[in-house]
């Protein structure tokens, strides 16, 4: 009995003793419950406390009957089910059902677990009460494992099903995508290539196996893409990096490859997914993007350069906001103040400045403005700003807009110059301009005074010649004939002495006619036009020689004339001249035994000059400088008759011609005149 | 053949002598008449009818004469039909050219300048007279309108 187990005393005792047969008989149910050996029978109470323990439920459970009894029957409970009052409600069933039955955990003594199979009974009174419930328990372990492999094995089949499938879909997956493709296990081998990678490479399949997929990779870069996918695959976590790939015909391509981990069902990874897609273009476009960029650095630095060289200061604007992005450092010199940083034309009010009326620019007045909204190039500007320490200053704006190749507006550009000491330096040179301009204007009033003057002069001048030709010689000739008539008329009565005083008389009185002609003609030589031609000089000395010759016959002079000489002149005038100097030579040659007269031309200082020589009287050259000037002689009328006015008649037809003349002589030893006609590009 | 008619045209009284005594010494016997200005010398050459003096066969004309100067005086002899072809020496002290070039401009037929010196004054007159009245063929008489 110990060992199987107790009947509880108060269920003897509830029962109460009872004769043999019902004794024997309740004594025999009582033996056979406690002996049965594979259920576990136990009475429980109307509340599910424990009343019997049999030897099953001690072999079932592992609890002893005074562990147990009286304990509640949810001890055998799992937690779980003890939480959710599972108890209560199997009770609530039996009692209202009158059974219960389930299958579910039970928790042994030692705390494992055994799949049991369960039964519950309601026990009523003789009278219909309840007095508490049998609960029938068996272990089902055995048969539950059988189920479970079972299941398991079926699970296991569809999985692997699954497994090929999703394989076959990741080959399908793989060979429609234009990337090269490969599949590898969860350990990172490769063993499947999708067909984009055969046509790629020109590998066969064969060439592939193991890691036959180094052979088209480059060996400057395999152990670093062999090194980070190993890492990738011992992680579990996606791999990526760039790598160049062999083609068919050994070019190399630069490709992005990836992989990713592909998972089963119970989370463990079981593939890797790789991809390598093309990217040779995005490379080389990087690679000319790098390019392009240390271009642009390079061109930006030189452009900075540039213009923080530029003596004016240089600012830009974006188009079409107006936002200033850049200034050169020339910028704070002429402005006063650093960049006034500026989002939008509107902010461009803040600049302050002035139009040479006083006016104030408008924002959109500014010539940077107009080249960013209107596309104006605007040219030399003059704009007042007055600086920080309230000096005013002026600036010369030049801007211009900056186009993209359609013309599109991008940007305006300015530049400023100080012209404050240019302005200043302008008005200086203007109010100097004004005086000389006051001061020529008066020097031409008084020239224009003067002509007027000169003008008056020269006619009262004509009309004195005109006077003098007409008024001067009517009472010379009225001296000279009456003179003569007296002579004649009373020459009876006259003595010698008187008709000789009457010859003076007339002589004087014709010597003046021949000093008035001679006036005369000095005043034409002086008014006469001047008319140039080329003048052939020798045929005209030719021709005053001859006049010379006739007027004179009684004298013998030996003439030399050089051939060729000729000049640019007026022939009237240079006539003039050398009736003066040959009649000269003529005269003052009267008491040679031989007389003899040279005319030709020579250079004398790199210039062509023209000289009368003759072998007369000559003259001392300390009077040299009287020679030219009217009224002045150096002979004495009674030893060679003479006006005074010949050479002074030359001088003038010279000077006329820009040219000039002197003397050269020596007293007793003849003299040499000489003169040039510059201007006149005079030839021999 | 009557004395030729010379009208002298000339308002010094001693050039008038001289001219006088010049063209009796160069042997011309000719009948002088004189008038002292231009005035004058329209007024005898192109008055009314009863008015003017007979026509000379030559003029001796002044240039610088009172009132009308000698070259409207010209002008005015060649403007009108009855005098247009008489003979007019310009007889003056001036060698301007201007004067000069005038005169031949208007239709003087000489240009004789007057010398100081008598002898050759007598000498000019002797020559004018000669060729003027000998030897020059007078230009047919034009008759009154």
């Amino acid at each position: 009995m110990a060992d199987f187990g107790v009947v509880p005393e108060t269920a003897g005792q509830q029962d109460g003793p009872a004769g043999w047969d019902r004794a024997g008989t309740d004594q025999l149910f009582r033996l056979l419950v406690s002996a049965v050996w594979d259920y576990a029978i136990i009475a429980l109470d109307a509340r599910g406390r424990v009343l019997t323990w049999n030897t099953g439920a001690r072999r079932l459970y592992g609890y002893r009957p005074e562990e147990i009894v009286g304990r509640p029957v949810s001890r055998l409970y799992t937690q779980e089910d003890r939480d959710a009052r599972h108890l209560d409600d199997e009770l609530r069933t039996a009692r209202e059902a009158g059974s219960f039955h389930e299958e579910g955990w039970r928790v042994r003594r030692d705390g494992s677990r055994f799949w049991a199979s369960v039964a519950i009974t309601r026990i009523d009174g003789d009278d219909g009460e309840l007095l508490g419930f049998a609960k029938i328990t068996r272990d089902m372990t055995d048969k539950q494992q059988a189920q479970e492999a079972e299941l398991e094995r079926q699970r296991r089949e569809l999985e692997l099903a699954q497994l090929r499938e999703r394989e076959e879909q990741l080959h399908m997956l793989a060979n429609s995508i234009p990337q090269l493709a490969w599949i590898a296990d969860e350990t990172g081998d490769i063993f499947w290539y999708n067909r984009r990678w055969y046509e790629y490479t020109g590998m066969t399949a064969d060439q592939m196996k193991g890691a036959g997929w180094q052979r088209v990779h480059h060996p400057a870069e395999l152990a670093r893409v062999v090194d980070g996918f190993n890492r990738a695959v011992a992680a579990g976590e996606a791999w990526e990096d760039t790598f160049p790939i062999r083609n068919r015909t050994g070019e190399w391509r630069w490709f992005l490859s990836r992989a990713v981990p592909i998972r089963g069902a119970d989370g463990r990874i079981f593939r890797w997914l790789g991809s390598n897609t093309d990217v040779t273009e995005q490379v080389e476009l990087a690679r000319q993007r790098d390019r392009l960029l240390k271009d642009v650095d390079f061109e930006r630095a030189r452009f900075e350069a540039v213009m923080n060289q530029m003596p004016a200061a240089v600012i830009v604007g974006e188009a079409p906001s107006g936002k200033l992005v850049f200034a050169n450092s020339r910028m704070d010199a002429v402005w006063g103040h650093p960049l006034i940083q500026s989002e939008s034309i509107d902010d461009y009010a803040r600049w302050g400045g002035f139009h040479p009326d006083g006016r104030p620019y408008a924002p959109d007045e500014w010539p940077l403005a107009r080249a960013i909204q209107r596309g104006e190039i605007v040219d030399a500007e003059e704009v007042a700003i007055d600086w920080p320490d309230g000096q005013r200053r002026w600036l010369r704006l030049s801007a211009a807009p900056v186009r993209a190749a359609d013309g599109q507006i991008l940007a305006g550009v300015v530049l400023c110059q100080d012209i404050t000491d240019e302005k200043t330096a302008h008005r200086q040179l203007a109010e100097s301009e004004a005086r000389f301009r006051a001061l020529t204007e008066e020097l031409e009033r008084t020239v224009a005074h003067r002509t007027q003057e000169l003008l008056a002069a020269n006619k009262e001048l004509e009309a004195f010649s005109y006077s003098v030709s007409h008024d001067l010689r009517a009472p010379l000739r009225a001296i000279d004939g009456f003179s003569k008539a007296l002579a004649e008329d009373y020459a009876a009565l006259l003595p010698a002495d008187a008709k000789e005083l009457l010859s003076d008389v007339r002589q004087a009185a014709q010597r003046m006619a021949g000093l008035i002609d001679d006036l005369l003609r000095l005043s034409r030589v002086t008014r006469a036009p001047l008319t140039r031609t080329r003048v052939d000089l020798t045929r005209l000395a030719e021709t005053v020689t001859a006049d010379l010759r006739r007027g004179d016959p009684e004298r013998d002079v030996t003439v030399h004339i050089q051939a060729g000489v000729t000049a640019e002149a007026d022939e009237a005038l240079i006539r003039v001249a050398l009736e003066n100097l040959f009649g000269n030579a003529w005269k003052f040659t009267a008491r040679q035994p031989h007389p003899e007269i040279w005319f030709g031309s020579e250079l004398v200082d790199g210039t062509q000059a023209f000289f009368v020589r003759d072998n007369g009287a000559g003259f001392d050259m300390a009077y040299g400088d009287k020679l030219f000037v009217s009224f002045q002689r150096l002979h004495a009328n009674s030893e060679f008759p003479g006006t005074g006015i010949g050479l002074a008649t030359v001088q003038r037809v010279v000077r006329r011609h820009g040219g000039r003349a002197w003397a050269v002589g020596e007293p007793g030893r003849g003299a040499t005149f000489s003169f040039t006609l510059d201007g006149g590009g005079a030839t021999s | 053949m009557s004395q030729a008619l010379i009208l002298l045209v000339e308002d010094d009284p001693m050039d008038v002598k001289l001219t006088r005594r010049a063209l009796t010494k160069a042997g011309l016997h000719v009948s002088l008449e004189v008038v002292e200005d231009g005035e004058q010398a329209v007024a005898y050459l192109l008055g009314p009818d009863d008015k003017r003096g007979p026509l000379p066969s030559l003029v001796l004309l002044d240039l610088k004469l009172p009132k009308i100067s000698g070259h409207q005086v010209l002008e005015r002899i060649r403007a009108d039909p009855r005098t247009r072809r008489l003979p007019v020496i310009v007889l003056t002290s001036s060698l301007e050219e201007t004067d000069l070039a005038r005169s031949y401009d208007l239709g003087a037929n000489s240009y004789v300048r007057k010398p100081v010196e008598f002898d050759a004054f007598v000498e000019a007159a002797r020559q004018v007279g000669a060729y003027w009245l000998v030897l020059n063929q007078a230009p047919p008489v034009v008759n009154g309108p």
